[in-house]
């Protein structure tokens, strides 16, 4: 009969928590996780190509570094098109006009 | 040896079209906070209060409780977080129902364009006593515009078409620049920051792409030719509706990227700087408050760097889609 109750409050808990909303947070943050781990990892192939290529050929270092800077500004503005999203589902922080 | 910038009246026309586009971006942000403020009806933006033109009020008023509820174990002032959001309002003008308040976000951006006039109006109107070397602040300035006239427009458009629309990638890269680092300033806000702001900014890019594109290439070809040859004509609608959506969505992705970047990383600091509020003891504040602190100054030159390069891909990124659009390769 308690483990009874104890069932009956874990799962009252339980849909409190999915019925309420609470997993939104939890959503929102797994999403920004992963955004960044898909940015980290595209930026990261990015620099290491970018440092061999100087390592190879020093000369062209202002023309690489330049490419670099570009491409990485680009890929982290998908990363954070993915955040705002993010933010927008979780519902406090909003893109206020 | 790039050329230099010629010493003459040109410099003076290029300040005067400088300083007109930036007076449409500032009036165009202004017209957009107007078409997404008449979709909702608060007063005081603050974010429980009013969550944006996308997500449903229901959810605000619920998240609203929440916001309330978990703050940052703060009781005083308000959730660090919270000045990032805020844009609070100082004169509600309302011109025939249209709500056309001026925030601090306005305030900020006049401010930038203000800084803007005074500053390169002083380095254009130098340009009468100045010899082929330029000194001082006008050697920066015009390295900078002679940066981007050779490395990002010319490559772009071409000669006569960078000429002719240098003025507005200029604008764009100086407005941005300066709005962005003058919301680094302890008590100001960052213009860019609003999404109301960038949109302006990147409509000026779409207008651009698609007046100057029909000015360009005749009105109606222009919309003929965003099609590539050579795609059958049972495919054509199909095609025509994809380039459509790819036509809007590089001036969205423009916005969505500048905007993201200047509230995130205003976020970070906040949320770096909130931490200092948790300490409850002397001595969990002489743990937390160096690391927090220190922290936060870091993010702060990585703060200026962004503002630096959003500023440049923007320009570079406008440069690219308008000389597409003059110029389609086939």
């Amino acid at each position: 009969m308690a483990v009874g109750s104890d069932i009956v409050t874990f799962l009252t808990q339980l849909a409190e928590v999915t019925l309420g909303g609470g997993l939104v947070g939890l959503g929102a943050g797994m999403g920004v996780g992963l955004v960044v781990f898909g940015a980290g990892f595209g930026i990261s192939r990015i620099a290491s190509a970018a440092v061999e290529s100087i390592a190879r050929q020093p000369q062209a270092s202002g023309d690489i570094r330049g490419a670099m800077l570009l491409t990485a500004a680009l890929i982290e503005g998908v990363a954070l098109f993915g955040a705002v999203i993010c933010m927008m589902v979780q519902g406090n922080i909003a893109p206020t006009p | 040896m790039p050329a230099p910038i010629p010493a003459t009246a040109t410099a003076r026309a290029l300040g005067r079209r400088v300083l007109a586009a930036s007076i449409a971006a500032c009036v165009l942000a202004f017209v957009f906070s107007v078409a997404a403020r008449s979709q909702e009806h608060g007063r005081e933006t603050t974010p429980p209060a009013e969550p944006g033109h996308a997500a449903p009020s229901a959810q605000g008023e619920a998240a609203g409780a929440g916001h309330e509820a978990q703050g940052h174990a703060e009781e005083g002032h308000g959730d660090p977080l919270s000045h990032v959001a805020h844009n609070p309002i100082y004169v509600p003008i309302s011109i025939g129902g249209l709500d056309l308040h001026i925030s601090k976000a306005v305030v900020m951006m006049w401010i930038a364009a203000g800084i803007l006039l005074i500053l390169l109006g002083l380095v254009g109107a130098s340009a009468n006593g100045a010899g082929l070397v330029p000194r001082g602040f006008r050697n920066c300035v015009e390295s900078i515009v002679v940066f981007l006239r050779d490395q990002v427009v010319y490559p772009q458009l071409g000669h006569h078409n960078g000429d002719k629309y240098l003025p507005l990638f200029l604008t764009f890269f100086f407005f941005i620049l300066v709005a962005n680092l003058a919301g680094m300033v302890p008590g100001a806000a960052t213009a860019t920051a609003k999404v109301s702001v960038t949109a302006a900014l990147a409509s000026l890019t779409l207008a651009t792409m698609i007046l100057g594109g029909m000015k360009e290439q005749g009105a109606g070809a222009f919309w003929k030719n965003l099609v590539p040859h050579g795609v059958p004509w049972w495919l054509w609608p199909l095609m025509f509706v994809i380039e459509i959506v790819g036509l809007i969505a590089k001036p969205f992705a423009l916005t969505i990227r500048l905007f993201a970047n200047m509230t995130a990383g205003h976020i970070v600091l906040a949320v770096l700087l909130g931490f200092t509020v948790v300490a409850k003891t002397f001595l969990m504040g002489l743990l937390i408050v160096p690391a927090s602190v220190l922290g936060a100054v870091a993010i702060s030159c990585l703060e200026i760097f962004v503002a630096f390069l959003q500023a440049y891909i923007f320009t570079f990124l406008s440069a690219v889609f308008i000389g597409l659009c003059l110029h389609p390769e086939h």
